[in-house]
């Protein structure tokens, strides 16, 4: 954006349009989202100041020509972007795969074994779905590549769209513009949801007839008649100032489905009457036909949301207004907006206008935070409105953060007695071999038996990620190579077996590790 | 398949009576209305006219013969009566399409019973 006003300022400053159109439309291709932007601004900007300053008005409208092109030969690009989904390394997995006796079948939703693990995981999820347990935390231990985040991924989709899951790494929090616990109370702060419900009394029909009296004097207030009707019934209502002020503001005619909010006389337009789709032959794009409405006129409307905590806290916090939760920039909070807003939440669960929903928060990678975390950690799960603590880590006995003690997992020894633990175990190679395929299936790659064998023993030999990997790489040299399936990918994983290995930063092994070449 | 058949009647009997009531709401809604419209009317014509004036009001397909403020008082009586009812038929509708949910085998649906509030008291603690 900065850029783009730059250049703008100097457009406008006068250099000479020969250079600038082909200067306007390099920069657009460059930046597609950007290209529309300028587009629509110059668009305006040429229409607003045609009179006035004649040559800025041209030029305005010449880059503006320019950069349509741009833009138009810009949004195909778009589309292709967008068809092409991003494929993430647990992309494929659609929940922990239990029956409803919380039995894992071998194979389902996309995990494979780890049967113990992801049984222990949805008892744990039944808790929480009870809401039975708060303030508890889990641990998912295990070697690298066994499936940790995946049954927490598992866990967030079984949880489904009204309980909060957040899911961050260990080492996120160590950032400059956020103190370590900050950012942790954020993180704990978004995994709990408060439900509310939203009550408005609204007028809702279809307009038949809007009439505007005129004043009799000049002193005179207006007066009016405004006909609604739904399916059922008809009424008219009379008008004052300031409901006929809303009703000319939002355009409001004959045949138009409107709502009126009857706290606060908010008028908003729903959309036309399809009754009334054949008023006109010349519609705009945007006019919108909805069903004229059934029942009573004057309805309860009722709307149940889900936010958590820390969105109220930003809409709250005064420095920043409640934008600062679109961009994400939050900064930190101030805690007596937090303890006022848990005073509030608080009095409304006592009044029954709220309830509280415990989630879950997901820190991957444990071992990363430091003392003063764990020791922060410690105290926030005491408090009554914690949510679900979940961890993963896949260090055995090694040292704490910030201290130079040893303890199992990193994780301090008090820390550690309020854990319970769900280890993971390596995959056998039948389990490898059908997650490689369910990898292919998610990748869009097909793959023959023996390359399925060989990625397998790829998997066996170095890690699960790494033949999981493979499977795109393959997949591309394969079609570049038009080669008929067969399995080329040899130049990549020979660094694995360990042959280039001296030649490399970080070499603990002296002697290459003897492997069959495949 | 007894059991079956009566767990769809029983279904069919709630769902039944969660539509007449909803068709009870409108009606009570209609009346509202009409009550507020020759409420609406007659206070209008109130100052215009003699304290004692009298005016012609129909019921059902009777007119009616009363002066004015009598009648503006029987109707404003009405209108509240008229929303005491609708309030009482939209709080007897929640439980009985809880239950419908649930003969359904729906999920229940989260959250209505608690206190309406308003968007506003969310912002500005």
């Amino acid at each position: 954006m900065k850029s783009n006003a730059a250049r703008h300022a100097r457009i406008r400053s006068g250099q000479s349009p020969q250079t600038e159109p082909q200067h306007a439309t390099e920069s657009t291709c460059s930046v597609s989202k950007r290209s529309e932007v300028v587009c629509n601004r110059e668009g305006g900007c040429s229409r607003n100041d045609g009179s006035g300053k004649q040559g800025s008005g041209v030029l305005g409208a010449l880059i503006c020509g320019v950069c349509v092109q741009g833009a138009v030969s810009q949004v195909q690009e778009i589309r292709d972007i967008t068809r092409i989904e991003r494929i993430g390394a647990h992309s494929h997995i659609r929940g922990l795969g239990l029956d409803d006796a919380l039995e894992p079948r071998p194979v389902s939703q996309g995990m494979v074994g780890q049967l113990a693990a992801r049984r222990a995981a949805g008892i744990v999820l039944e808790m929480v779905k009870d809401g039975k347990i708060a303030g508890r935390a889990v641990m998912i231990a295990g070697q690298p590549g066994t499936g940790k985040t995946a049954i927490a991924m598992g866990m967030a989709q079984a949880l489904g769209v009204d309980t909060p899951f957040t899911a961050m790494a260990g080492s996120e929090i160590f950032s400059l513009e956020m103190g370590k616990t900050e950012a942790l109370t954020q993180a704990f702060r978004k995994s709990i949801g408060v439900r509310i419900k939203e009550e408005t009394e609204i007028i809702e029909g279809e307009v038949v007839e809007v009439q505007i009296d005129r004043p009799t004097s000049a002193s005179g207030a207006r007066e009016g008649k405004l006909t609604l009707k739904t399916t059922e019934m008809e009424t008219v209502y009379d008008l004052g100032g300031k409901m006929i002020e809303s009703l000319t503001k939002e355009k409001v005619q004959a045949g138009d489905i409107i709502t009126i909010d009857k706290a606060t006389g908010k008028v908003s337009r729903l959309g036309r009457s399809f009754t009334r789709a054949r008023d006109y032959d010349a519609m705009g794009p945007q006019t919108k036909f909805v069903q004229c409405p059934e029942g009573e006129l004057q309805k309860r409307k009722e709307v149940v949301h889900t936010v958590s905590l820390h969105e109220i806290d930003v809409i709250n916090s005064r420095t920043q207004g409640f934008l600062a939760l679109f961009s994400g920039d939050t900064g930190e909070i101030k805690s007596e907006v937090r303890e006022q807003i848990n005073s509030k939440v608080a009095e409304w669960r006592e009044e029954g206008k709220a309830e509280i929903v415990p989630g879950v928060l997901f820190i991957d990678e444990v071992h990363m935070l430091d003392i003063e975390c764990f020791s922060f950690l410690n105290r926030a799960l005491e408090s009554d409105m914690a949510p679900i603590l979940i961890m993963a880590t896949n260090r055995g006995i090694t040292k704490i953060r910030g201290t130079s003690y040893t303890s199992p997992h990193g994780v301090p020894i008090d820390l550690l007695d309020r854990l319970l633990i769900i280890s993971t175990q390596p995959y056998s190679e039948r389990e490898i071999k059908q997650i490689l395929s369910i990898r292919c299936e998610e990748e869009d790659v097909e793959m023959t038996e023996d390359a399925v064998a060989i990625l397998t023993r790829i998997g066996m030999e170095t890690s699960l990620r790494y033949a999981m990997q493979l499977i795109t790489a393959a997949s591309l040299t394969c079609r570049k190579r038009k080669a008929g399936g067969a399995f080329g990918c040899q130049a990549t994983f020979m660094f694995a077996e360990g042959e280039y290995q001296d030649q490399f930063l970080f070499c603990e092994k002296t002697t290459p590790v003897a492997m069959d070449t495949v | 398949m007894d059991k079956l058949l009566e767990e769809y009647s029983t279904a069919d009997a709630v769902a039944e009576e969660i539509i007449s009531e909803k068709h009870q709401i409108s009606d009570l809604d209609r009346k509202r209305n009409s009550a507020r419209e020759a409420l609406h009317h007659l206070k209008k014509i109130q100052p215009k006219t003699a304290a004692s004036s009298a005016s012609w009001i129909c019921f059902g397909n009777t007119f009616i013969k009363m002066d004015t403020p009598s009648s503006i008082k029987m109707l404003e009586e009405d209108y509240k009566q008229l929303s005491t009812e609708m309030e009482k038929l939209r709080e007897g509708l929640k439980p009985k399409v809880a239950a419908l949910h649930k003969l359904e085998g729906k999920a229940e649906a989260k959250g209505f019973n608690l206190q309406g509030m308003r968007t506003e008291e969310l912002l500005n603690l």
